[in-house]
């Protein structure tokens, strides 16, 4: 199996990760800080070892202020619906994914909130930074807005957005699910004041765990309440981080694996995956738009993006050509509307979708060159 | 222009898709996953091409609590397949 939907999440992961996840799992798979004996291996210490290491990635100061959960949608969803009170008003783009606009419709229903998507430049598929600014209102509350587009692979400037949100005293919350671990983020550079992070992405931990950055706990209300292993007298939800947003059993086997992603990344280092990555995708760029049948969207050069393009081969919808490649040449792509229907409205390929293609670190170019052949004799 | 016993047939969500591949299966039915045709919807999921009678497929959906999205029938004209909704969720 020839694998390139990393956008979706990465495969194979690093060995370490698996080995990791399972060495922690068979050997102390408990509740950090519920069990008072002594544990074989100490899952509280680990555990604040990897919020530290998963902090400082981001340089994020103080880690209580990085939260575990079980991915960026979870994060959207506690920001969004943590921060907005009825008639609050929210900047957003159309490249944004499901995971922000559902939330925010479901709102605009709910709290009567009001949204702007506003557009993108087609030739570099960043967001218009002017319309962006011209949009905001008395009652903006929050802007949010993804770092790397998850169909076109472009990367939005957030150090302009930090600044235009910092000037008018508007909540930041940027979607990093394409980007965390791709892409450098400083949350005080680019004056974030929440980040969603997926931990099964690019920062190659198991599925089912991610974080979420707050920079003020008093700027939101949290989206789940419950136990936290500590304050059990109070009933209401301990205004301290992180366990004000870390309510229930966390993903502990999640989070090692995530430990061990992290671990791999720093080993390697991020420029020279990101290198590789690149190197994969302007090759997959280069063939593409060297046949006359395909049509390439986004741009097409390899500066400032993530290892994410996606195409369409005329006379094919994106769902048939991406069902042709799985059943019958076993290469994972993605076609449809990957959770972005606002961008493919605005691009008008609603109805036909995109071909979706992200290689990874783990992919070859021997796998891009057995693509292209593939694609090649089908046109 | 031939006639075709074989109905496409659209679900409600992944979920039930493969509850009604395993229940097709387990009922010893034949049937075809496809990619869904551009002429009916860009979204993700598959479809299930079969010739099972229409009452009977009904019939084992309804005891199984299956929600079918939609049915079609269709014929093949000059090389293409024309498509007609033959039932449609409420």
């Amino acid at each position: 199996m020839i694998y390139f939907n990393n956008a979706a999440t990465t495969w194979p992961k690093p060995d370490s990760v698996y080995t990791a996840a399972d060495n922690f799992f068979r050997n102390s798979g408990m509740n950090p800080g519920r069990s008072g004996s002594m544990e074989k291996i100490d899952a509280v210490q680990l555990i604040y070892e990897i919020r530290e290491k998963v902090a400082d990635f981001f340089s994020i100061k103080n880690s209580a202020h990085l939260v575990f959960n079980s991915g960026a949608t979870e994060s959207l969803n506690t920001v969004i619906k943590g921060v907005l009170k009825k008639g609050d008003h929210v900047i957003t783009s159309k490249v944004e994914h499901n995971s922000v606009i559902r939330p925010l419709e479901r709102l605009i229903i709910e709290r009567e909130i009001e949204v702007d998507y506003i557009d993108f430049d087609q030739k570099s598929a960043e967001v218009d930074y002017k319309e962006l600014k011209s949009k905001i209102k008395d009652n903006t509350k929050l802007i949010v807005i993804s770092h790397a587009s998850n169909v076109l692979g472009t990367v939005n400037n957030l150090e302009k957005i930090g600044e235009i949100a910092a000037a008018e005293n508007i909540l930041f919350l940027v979607d990093a699910a394409q980007s965390a671990g791709v892409i450098p983020i400083d949350v005080d550079q680019m004056k974030i004041d929440f980040l969603a992070v997926p931990g099964h992405k690019s920062l190659f931990g198991p599925p089912g765990i991610g974080a979420l950055y707050v920079r003020d706990m008093e700027t939101l209300l949290p989206l789940k309440e419950g136990g936290t292993g500590t304050n059990s007298l109070k009933t209401l939800q301990p205004k301290i981080m992180p366990d004000y947003l870390e309510a229930g059993t966390l993903n502990t086997v999640g989070i090692i694996g995530l430990g061990a992603g992290l671990d791999f990344i720093l080993n390697q280092g991020l420029k020279n995956i990101h290198q590789k990555e690149m190197k994969l995708l302007k090759k997959i760029i280069d063939g593409l738009t060297s046949f006359p049948k395909i049509k390439v969207y986004g741009k097409q050069d390899s500066e400032n993006r993530t290892a994410v393009t996606a195409f369409n081969l005329d006379g094919y919808s994106s769902n048939q050509l991406a069902f042709k490649m799985q059943n019958e040449y076993d290469i994972q792509l993605r076609g449809g509307l990957h959770c972005a229907p606002l961008l493919h409205k605005f691009l008008g390929t609603d109805n036909q979708g995109m071909l979706r293609i992200s290689p990874g670190y783990f992919n070859t170019e021997a796998e891009v060159n057995e693509f292209l052949n593939i694609l090649e004799s089908l046109i | 222009m031939k006639a075709n016993k074989e109905k496409l047939i659209l679900f409600q969500s992944t979920h039930h898709s493969i509850k009604a591949k395993n229940i097709l299966s387990n009922n010893g039915l034949k049937f075809r996953t496809t990619a869904v045709p551009p002429v009916i919807s860009s979204d993700c999921g598959s479809a299930i091409s079969t010739e099972v009678e229409i009452e009977v497929l009904k019939r084992l959906f309804d005891k199984n609590n299956i929600l079918v999205e939609a049915i079609y029938s269709f014929k093949k004209s000059n090389g293409n397949k024309e498509y007609k909704k033959i039932y449609n969720r409420d």
